[in-house]
This record gives structure tokens, sequence and C-alpha cells, in this order.
């Protein structure tokens, strides 16, 4: 027979084995929430890393507006790049592979350029295996003459450079 | 009696830095290199909008100037129709090729010794709604007339998975 007092005893002990339950579910959600913020922080940390080595290919001088901008693509540079003269290049570039598009006027085909309204400039491919595309806006600047006046001409567009991964 | 009231004070304890991380993790709006260089693509688009005269056609950031001074664009139109018809655009298609962006904001404000405020007559573009992503952004201020007229774009990401 159970007296009151082996009861109590009985009671608390479920009573500590439940509060340490409770801790421990509490202490597994807080834990989930922590690593899912590094893993977020440890994600957007590579994708900075590899926009700031986009941006330095951006700036390399063979696809550059002007040494004073960023993120500027010369389309008479991609021009000549992606026409028969790229060939001389094929071991300039320290990626797998480097194409440029415009994003704005909208398309709705892809015309590969050289060509009449083309959209998309393949630059450079390595024609690897295994490759990781990173991207970055852009702007692609070409200069107009109009009326004796000079401008640059500049639509927004997209910088995408492939990155050989040994996964 | 005594214990009941410690494991109380306890959990009110565990919930209170529960809600403390909680909270910090939710308002979050943080610079972001992505969004920072979206926005300068967007300033150095060209438009079709030439103030004076053409062919001196401006891109964003002029027309972003010239719709603060109420100048109008050599075709008659007003540059700040032309300003909200132009981001409505340009950033439409460009995030159209981000599979990750849930919304975005673009809003122009303008900051001087009293601090900041909006402006009432330059546009706000809100698109979208985000849902517990994450929000990122960038601002580029402008000079003009001695005050700082100051572009702000946040992007709304959610996830994928």
């Amino acid at each position: 027979m159970i007296n009151r007092a082996q009861m109590k005893i009985m009671q608390m002990a479920f009573m500590i084995v439940a509060v340490f339950f409770l801790f421990v579910l509490v202490g597994l959600f807080l834990l989930g929430i922590i690593s899912g913020d590094i893993k977020q922080g440890a994600g957007e940390l590579q994708a900075e890393e590899a926009i700031s080595s986009l941006m330095v290919i951006a700036g390399m001088s063979e696809l550059n507006c002007d040494a004073s901008e960023s993120l500027c693509l010369d389309e008479d540079k991609l021009k000549i790049l992606t026409g028969n003269k790229s060939s001389a290049y094929e071991d300039f570039w320290p990626v797998a592979s480097v194409k440029a598009y415009k994003i704005y006027p909208a398309f709705d085909e892809v015309v590969e350029c050289p060509g009449l309204g083309c959209n998309y400039y393949e630059i450079y491919d390595g024609e690897q295996d295994n490759v990781k595309e990173y991207s970055t806006y852009v702007s692609i600047c070409k200069k107009v003459k109009d009326s004796n006046y000079v401008y640059d001409s500049c639509v927004p567009g997209k910088l995408v450079v492939g990155a050989i991964t040994y996964e | 009696m005594v214990g009941f009231v410690l494991i109380v004070i306890l959990v009110v304890v565990g919930l209170m830095v529960f809600l403390i991380f909680s909270l910090r993790s939710g308002d979050d709006e943080v610079d972001s290199l992505a969004v920072d260089n979206m926005l300068h693509v967007v300033m150095k688009y060209t438009t079709e909008c030439a103030v004076p005269v053409e062919p001196y056609y401006n891109n964003v950031e002029d027309l972003i100037q010239s719709c603060y001074e109420n100048d109008k664009c050599a075709d008659g139109k007003d540059a700040c129709e032309y300003l909200n018809e132009t981001l409505q655009d340009v950033l439409g298609a460009m995030i159209d090729t981000e599979a990750t962006i849930e919304a975005y904001q673009i809003d122009f404000s303008l900051k001087d010794s009293d601090g900041i405020s909006g402006i009432e007559k330059m546009p706000k573009i809100i698109v979208g709604n985000c849902t517990g992503g994450t929000v990122a952004s960038a601002q580029k201020p402008i000079v003009v007339d001695g005050q700082q007229l100051i572009t702000r774009l946040k992007v709304c990401r959610g996830s994928l998975f």
C-alpha cells in the first residue's frame, strides 16, 4: 500500500522529469533558431564574397566602361570579345565562364551577340563540368552621338561568372 | 510551494530570453551589397526623358533631381510621372530575374537640418508582400540645393525551400 508521503515523492519525481524535458525542448528550439541564423549568415557572406569577385571581373579594363566607373560594362568591348577575337583571351580569364545579358528592355527570346537586336554576350566558356554560376547587376553602356553631342546610353544587365566546384 | 514558484520563475525567464531572441531577429533590416549594386545600376539607366531638350537624356539619378525640381521632359511629360513609370518598368524587369525576391519598395526622403522627411510629390513604389523574409536595403544620397535627397531601395527575400 502506497502511503501519502510515497505518493508525494512520486509526484515530485514526475514533475522534475517533466520540467527537465520542457527545458530540453526549449533548448533544442533555441539551438535550431541560432544555428539557422548562423547558416543564413554564412550564406549571405558567401554571396557577398561572390559579388565582390564579380565586381573585380566587371572592373577589368577588358570589360569596363571607364576606370572610375564600377559595375559598368562597355558594350563595344563586349561585342569585340564575343566575336572572333575572343579566342585570343582563352587563357586570360581566371574563371570557367563569363557571360553578360541585358535585362531591360525585357525580351522574350535570347539573341546571342554579335547580331541584330542581340541581348546576350557569351564572352568566354571554358566548357567545364561542375560549374556554379554567380551573377550581379551591371550597367551595359555604349557611346551614342546625337546632334554632335556624345553621351553614354546605359541599360541594366547581368554579369554571370562560372566558378568550378570541387564537390 | 516554493519549488513550484521557482519553476514558474525559471519558465518565465526562459520565455523572456526566447522572446528577446525572436524579436531581435525579426526586425533586422540589413545593408546589402547586392541591393546596393541593384540601386547603382538603376540609377545609371538612361531614360528617354531629355531635360531641357534632346539629346540631353536624363539617367535615373538626373531624373530624380528633375522630378524634385518640378522639371518637364522635352516631350512635355512631367519628370515625376516619367520617373514613376521608369522605376516600375526597370525594377520590375530586374526583379523578374531573381527567384527569391518576394517584395520590394523604393522611396525618397529629404535630409536637412530638421531631420528626415518624406517628399509628397515623389513616387513611392511598393510591390508584393513581405511575409517573414529577410529585408535587405541600400540607399543613395543625391545633393540637391544643399540638401540630401535620399533614395532607398528595400528588398524582401523569401526562401525557396
